[in-house]
């Protein structure tokens, strides 16, 4: 069966989501939510997004890689927000089908003065998910360091330390883990028997890679940070 | 470590006004004190951390179209401008993170979790602009930067880090 076209002028229903793709790493914060920086419009007055209707996956991401080798940069990532978010924020959804990108709508108009700007950003940034484009195995995580991505790995321990932080060793056990995602004392997700109840199981992990005690680490402070795939 | 729910009442670059003898006295006695605290493992640390990302992320945003959308490249005069307000923090405050906005602009983010946020941009022209969300609340506007963290932005922070 034909899968059927993407009609430009079809209706951009509320529940659909736009895609703002990201090819500048500090837009990111560290915990894999996306700054209001990467939805301030300038220089333009309206900000360029893609839509996802019938796309799919695999081709919103050749959607982004194209913007990004039209600008000879790399593609970290896209933050997918739902229509109805920026009409909740008075923005307009106005199509703007390009030759190589039909899905593509630009969504204004923004307030001209630039704190009001701000902090309508702001509110759209704290509705957005952000979803990095590169997906890798727990084996791989070495080589991403400083990286902004997905890990989907063996979740092998799962150690509480006194201090009641929680430790996600992949892989292995400690101290021959590929990667282990930390979850610090307080952060408002998922409960201790939950994580637990993971071990075992592959799972997702989102986030910057950084190193500590010479290994590979993601922090997660959110509960979005950890999926089963 | 300095554990502190109000700002320390002195920052690096805070100068006395006076001319006399006991003015003087207290700007050397002051900054002899910052001295000391930047000499710790805990502040002094953290302040070369803060400088490394600083001058990473400004690097990452100096030409056209940096953001892949047409971003205007960050110049000389915000960068100066954005050094000096990143060495009025007061110490004892966390270090935001930075980043840059495609008008050129370089942001000061505070933050605590996605409804308790603060970001901060300073142009070249010595302008604040500030946003802040704390829970349901948002607050935004500009303020200049005349050599202090402005009282206002201060409050924000401590409310978002609180």
């Amino acid at each position: 069966m034909a899968l059927p076209k993407f009609d430009p002028s079809s209706p951009i229903l509320d529940a659909e989501q736009l895609a703002r793709f990201v090819l500048y790493k500090s837009h990111i914060r560290i915990d894999g939510t996306l700054k209001q920086d990467a939805f301030i419009p300038y220089p333009y007055t309206d900000l360029s997004t893609t839509r996802h209707d019938l796309l799919g996956e695999r081709k919103i991401w050749i959607r982004g890689n194209n913007v990004a080798r039209q600008q000879k940069l790399l593609l970290i990532g896209r933050g997918d927000v739902c229509a109805s978010v920026y009409r909740s924020r008075e923005l307009q959804i106005v199509r703007d089908p390009i030759d190589c990108n039909p899905q593509h709508v630009n969504i204004g108009p923004w307030p001209s003065d630039k704190p009001a700007q701000k902090n309508r950003a702001q509110l759209i940034a704290k509705d957005s998910v952000f979803r990095p484009f590169i997906e890798i195995a727990d084996t791989e995580a070495s080589t991403y360091i400083g990286d902004f991505v997905v890990v989907n790995g063996f979740l092998a321990q799962v150690v509480t330390s006194q201090r009641a932080n929680m430790f996600l060793n992949f892989g292995s056990p400690y101290p021959n883990q590929n990667l282990t995602a930390w979850i610090q004392r307080g952060a408002p997700i998922l409960g201790e028997l939950e994580v637990i109840a993971l071990q075992g199981q592959r799972i997702r992990v989102t986030g910057k890679i950084e190193v500590c005690n010479s290994k590979p680490q993601i922090r997660v402070s959110l509960g979005s940070q950890i999926s089963n795939p | 470590m300095i554990i502190s729910d109000k700002p320390l009442v002195f920052s690096p670059d805070n100068k006395t006004q006076g001319e006399s003898d006991a003015a003087r006295f207290i700007d050397q006695a002051n900054r002899d004190q910052i001295r000391d605290l930047e000499r710790t493992e805990t502040l002094g640390g953290a302040a070369a951390q803060f400088a490394d990302e600083f001058a990473s992320t400004i690097s990452g945003c100096r030409i056209e179209g940096w953001d892949g959308y047409g971003a205007r490249p960050v110049n000389d005069e915000t960068i100066s401008t954005a050094w000096r307000f990143a060495q009025v923090i007061p110490l004892g405050i966390c270090r935001p993170s930075i980043g840059a906005e495609p008008d050129g602009h370089i942001t000061f983010e505070w933050y605590s979790n996605p409804d308790r946020t603060l970001s901060v941009s300073v142009d070249g022209f010595g302008n604040l602009h500030y946003s802040a969300l704390l829970g349901p609340e948002c607050h935004y506007g500009t303020e200049s930067f005349v050599g202090l963290v402005p009282f206002r932005i201060l409050e924000l922070i401590y409310q978002v880090i609180a």
